[in-house]
């Protein structure tokens, strides 16, 4: 058993409850905020329909796996008639911008681990159930998730969602699907791109020192295997056959322990001394020839090239070569250089259309709804079989030996498993529900999101006092719940007010970011009238309200949205990010 | 830890001087020419409807395991000696002792690598090796560029077809011929029931062709993909709302949009007409009484309480091998299937031999078993009259062979020369077409260097792997798959299909 007491003790000592909310971006921005060629302007993001606004708006935030509720993006004060004005969405690129570039201060990172995790087990309901206790468990899969999950936007995020994306692929994946490779292995590279990326590390200085770890080694585990695959995956050379043998001599003293010795990187003292001609020069040691590949000129078009092709799959080669040139020509260092000018470019914003990862969806919809996760759910997500496992999706995390395939897999069966994993466990529930307040059933999905839209109140009472020895973290939980609900009590009075019409219009804009078309709102209507009209207990939905109107029954409101997601879940463009246009 | 042997390196070799451009990375270029044409492909009907499995070995597997033929050689030159690890691999068998030392099988096989396995299925004559599976065209060691060419059958990875959609595209186009044919029972070829899947999700050997002239394949003949148990994750657990009212709505909706989101609104449609056909599928591969029954009650795969055959328990291989099987033997009309794994089972850099036998022996136990499954079990076509099973292959090969040389890590790098272990399907080959070990290998590449390989001996039978799919598109009838295995730029000639009229080699003693 592991001790997490003095991590635990470690955040909270650092804590002074001085109001700061950790869900309020408080960054100091220490980082400058670039300009890249290509960019989506001000005056293009103004000119879209406030609709379009919000679709450009989610594209961006779901991509980070974050995503804004209706009702923070617009006023929906005096309803969802009419040109909708809009709140966060006038400033959003220069806004989200900035908050990306800024660091969060330690106190509010703190804040939310704990909030998130319960590293002593203590019980105090944080947000997900991390068993940092099992060794052999997927903890180090869970923690960036939830972080990415639960910090406010800012440069904090955005390194944990880079670095996770980048784990994720050919370029870091940790490969925990080979025999060699462990659940330490995805640790140890999320954690080290993780700290490099926080402290800006240019895009060689990252190669250089990953090249080198033992959790290369144990992916590509022996000289001609690891040096074939860093000129193949870093420099994007597939016909430099005749390289390897003398890339290999020079990294001829290093091997990998069988098993019993549990693969260790080792060198046997026989370091090479004769020159070998590779990549149209001489190394003698491993290390010049890590140096060579992570310095070559052709590594910032690589990688460039290989992280255009995840966000840009569906383009022609051809457009995918215009857009690595113009993200070249601003001689990008960082990857977040290439990330965040592929984020906020006109081409990917306005003009890229392409289906949604398992990810983009679940959590965009999840922030979108103000999903209150159940606490076992990424460890479903990263189980082998569950009915939300993203490998049964064909996206396992951080675990192929060549990372994630270009594009997400859309096969049959794995787009039935995504599917039904959206569908059933996000917005259904596996069985029907049981209370809200049951944080660890994945039965309830229904209470999850209607208390975070504002449908109904929570059922969780955080009127009584603590305990006398509720610990820090118990304190911090019960604030952010009472902040949340806060939050989630002025929602609801907007919400519940809305017409029948603007509700259905509400309802389609958290889950489609586009209002109902004048035939789903008839049908749906329809639908709710017919149920009202034969009686239905179960389903009588709409009462007659003072001026004859049909007006919505209280309490009903998250049962006729559950109908309209359950419909919206069956619709194709439910799993793209669209086109503006 | 295992004895290593360090060699003292050789110095520098020549050099390579081409500069690279990022842009040379083959998905920036768009190729004209045109990787499958079709209607050059010349279809005469067969008239047996083959049904072809291709198990694809992720990683690239060692060929030893079915030639050690010159392993006194190899186990001489490698810079880690084989008797370090299996001190009896340069011995032949006891035939009657198999559990006495002794490696080599009487064919060069791997006694504890499959070999005995191997033995049983090609006296039985439900195998044939072939041992010169050789990469001269546009040779690689890359593991994509590899698995590409292979899966698709054509050096084009970027834009042709998988070998399943090739396939698809031949008959799609000579539609005419086949609707209402005795081949397809009457029906036309979009009534054919789950005609092409996939066992591993998404697979390149049903990737889109994307050249100039591309058939444009009606979904009923593009891969579906199913799980190995079955699972049925295609029913929908219902909601609150009606079922039927919601759907209505989405027929209305959807239709309008599903050529902008075609794969996923493809995904609902295979979902709809899933759900009620798995069940069936499920239950048949969970019915052990569907499995033959077994008369010698000596043979290793019989089930002594049933007497039935039956698969391995605790057999990596059993699912996916015999969800295969049991679709092809259960639905006649499911014409090519693609089984894989993740890629790293048989990418053997380290500590290799112990594990590689272990994997080997449980691949062909599995195989030895869907032999026997497919030559003795009994089905009926869709009339309810019997059917023969002799018109089932499986195929398997991988990425490339390996470097025989055992590495410092005790492992084996990237090769070329690999195996095909092609299985059953007496009744769409030629006579002789089974039973046999084809192709003649020697040593090569400098003592105590990494780089030594087997290569075909100058008086071998020896194909490229594009030659595999070539032989699949000639059962279906396809008198020149050499335009289908055509890339303009690089492989003009396109490859024949393999000649299986080739004598094998004699046995060793």
């Amino acid at each position: 058993m592991r001790n997490f007491k003095p991590l635990a003790f470690t955040l909270l000592a650092t804590l002074s409850f001085s109001g700061c909310s950790p869900s309020t971006p408080s960054g100091n921005s220490s980082n400058a905020v670039k300009n890249y060629t290509g960019e989506l302007t001000k005056s293009e993001y103004d000119a879209l329909s406030n609709e379009q606004k919000y679709q450009v708006a989610n594209k961006l935030y779901g991509t980070m796996f974050k995503g804004i509720p209706v009702d923070e993006f617009f006023d929906i004060s005096n309803g969802m008639g009419g040109s909708l004005a809009l709140k966060s969405g006038t400033n959003l690129l220069s806004d989200t911008k900035s908050a990306l570039a800024g660091d969060l201060i330690q106190q509010v990172v703190n804040e939310n681990d704990l909030i998130i995790t319960d590293p002593d087990d203590d019980n105090n309901n944080s947000l997900f159930s991390i068993n940092f206790n099992d060794a052999e468990g997927d903890w180090p899969k869970h923690l960036p998730l939830s972080r990415i999950y639960q910090y406010p936007l800012s440069k904090d995020t955005l390194d944990n969602w880079i670095a996770y994306v980048l784990a994720n692929t050919i370029l870091f994946s940790p490969a925990e699907e080979i025999d060699s490779a462990s659940i330490r292995d995805v640790q140890k590279v999320f954690d080290k791109l993780r700290e490099d990326l926080r402290a800006n590390k240019t895009v060689s200085q990252i190669i250089s020192r990953h090249q080198r770890s033992q959790e290369n080694w144990r992916r590509f585990r022996s000289p001609e295997d690891n040096t074939r695959e860093m000129i193949e995956i870093y420099l994007g050379l597939f016909d430099r056959d005749d390289d390897v043998p003398r890339a290999a001599i020079a990294c001829k003293n290093l091997y990998l322990t069988d098993q019993d010795a549990d693969y260790e990187l080792i060198s046997n003292g026989f370091a090479n001394t004769e020159p070998q001609y590779v990549l149209d020069t001489f190394v003698t040691t491993c290390g010049d020839f890590y140096d060579v590949v992570a310095n070559h000129p052709l590594v910032m078009p690589r990688i460039t090239t290989s992280i255009v092709e995840y966000f840009f799959f569906r383009k022609t080669g051809e457009e995918r070569a215009e857009i690595v040139q113009a993200i070249l020509s601003d001689s990008p260092t960082t990857f977040q250089d290439i990330f965040v000018s592929i984020l906020f470019s006109k081409e990917y914003l306005l003009n890229n259309e392409r289906p949604k990862s398992v990810e983009e969806t679940f959590y965009s919809l999840a922030h979108q709804m103000d999903w209150r996760p159940y606490r076992d759910v990424l460890e479903d997500m990263t189980s082998d079989n569950d009915d939300l496992s993203l490998k049964q999706m064909g996206w396992p995390v951080m675990s192929l030996k060549l990372g994630r395939f270009t594009g997400v897999p859309l096969d049959s069966l794995s787009f039935a498993n995504y599917h039904k994993a959206v569908r059933e466990q996000l917005i259904l529930g596996s069985s029907g529900g049981s209370s809200c307040s049951d944080e660890d059933s994945n039965n309830n999905a229904r209470c999850r999101w209607s208390t975070g839209m504002g449908l109904n109140e929570s059922d969780e009472d955080l009127t009584g006092p603590l305990d006398d020895d509720a610990t820090d973290q118990a304190i911090i939980i019960r604030q952010y719940e009472i902040d949340r609900m806060s939050k989630l009590a002025d929602r609801a009075e907007r919400v519940t007010d809305l017409s029948l019409d603007d509700f259905i219009d509400f309802v389609f804009l958290t889950g489609l970011q586009r209002r109902a078309s004048t035939i789903e709102k008839e049908d749906l209507k329809a639908y709710y009238f017919d149920l009202t009209n034969n009686g239905n207990n179960s389903g009588d939905y709409l009462i007659e309200g003072d001026d004859e109107t049909l007006e919505i029954r209280e309490g009903r409101h998250d049962e006729m949205a559950q109908v309209a997601f359950d419909y919206m879940t069956r619709l194709p463009e439910f799993y793209y990010f669209l086109k503006a246009n | 830890m295992k004895r290593r042997k360090f060699i003292k390196s050789m110095g520098a070799l020549g050099a390579t001087l081409a500069a690279p451009s990022v842009f040379n990375n083959g998905s920036f270029i768009k190729k004209v020419s045109a990787a499958g044409v079709v209607q050059d492909a010349n279809l005469i009907v067969p008239t047996v409807l083959p049904q072809v499995i291709n198990v694809f070995l992720y990683g690239g597997p060692s060929e030893l395991s079915a030639n050690l033929t010159n392993i006194t050689d190899i186990d001489a030159n490698s810079q880690n000696p084989y008797t370090a690890v299996r001190n009896d691999i340069l011995t032949q068998m006891d035939v009657n002792d198999p559990g006495a030392d002794g490696q080599i099988t009487p064919n060069g096989f791997w006694k504890d690598a499959g070999g005995l396995a191997m033995e049983d299925m090609l006296a039985s004559d439900d195998l044939s090796v072939y041992r010169t599976i050789n990469r001269r065209k546009a040779n690689t060691r890359a593991h994509r560029n590899s698995i590409l060419s292979s899966q698709k059958s054509n050096l084009d990875i970027e834009l042709s077809g998988g070998v399943g959609t090739t396939l698809a595209s031949v008959l799609f186009a000579n539609k005419a011929q086949l609707d209402g044919s005795a081949l397809l029972n009457g029906r036309q070829l979009e009534e054919m029931i789950l005609p092409f899947v996939s066992f591993e999700g998404e697979s390149s050997g049903f990737a889109v062709d994307s050249s100039t002239g591309s058939v444009n394949l009606p979904l009923q003949m593009r891969g579906i993909s199913l799980d190995t148990g079955f699972d049925n994750p295609y029913a929908r657990n219902s909601g609150i709302g009606n079922e039927a009212v919601i759907e209505a709505l989405v027929d209305k909706i959807s239709p309008a949009t599903n050529s902008r989101f075609q794969k996923v609104a493809d995904g609902f449609t295979n979902r709809k007409n899933l759900q009620t056909r798995i069940a069936g599928l499920k239950t048949n591969n969970d019915d052990p009484t569907l499995l033959p029954l077994i008369a010698d009650v000596n043979d290793p795969d019989r089930d002594a309480t049933s007497g039935r055959l039956v698969y391995p328990d605790n057999n990596r291989y059993t699912s996916r091998v015999k969800a295969a099987v049991t679709l092809a033997m259960q639905n006649p009309d499911t014409m090519y299937i693609t089984v894989g794994g993740g890629l790293g089972g048989w990418d053997d850099h380290d500590n290799s031999i112990e594990k590689y036998e272990d994997r080997m022996t449980q691949l062909m136990t599995v195989l030895r078993v869907a032999a026997k499954h497919i030559r003795l079990g009994t089905r009926n076509d869709i009339n309810g009259s019997p059917l023969a099973t002799d018109n089932i292959v499986i195929n398997v090969h991988g990425d490339f062979g390996r470097n025989v040389n055992l590495n410092g890590s005790m492992g084996w790098d990237h090769g070329n020369n690999q195996n095909l272990f092609t299985i059953g399907g007496a009744g769409i080959r030629p006579a002789g077409a089974l039973g046999k070990v084809v192709g003649k290998t020697e040593r090569f590449g400098d003592a105590k260097q990494n780089r030594q390989f087997t290569r075909p001996t100058s008086d071998s039978y020896e194909v490229e792997p594009m030659s595999i799919g070539s032989t699949v598109y000639s059962y279906f009838g396809v008198q020149n798959p050499e335009v289908l295995t055509a890339d303009v730029g690089m492989n003009p000639s396109g490859d024949s299909k393999i000649d299986e009229t080739v004598a094998g080699e004699p046995t060793l003693f």
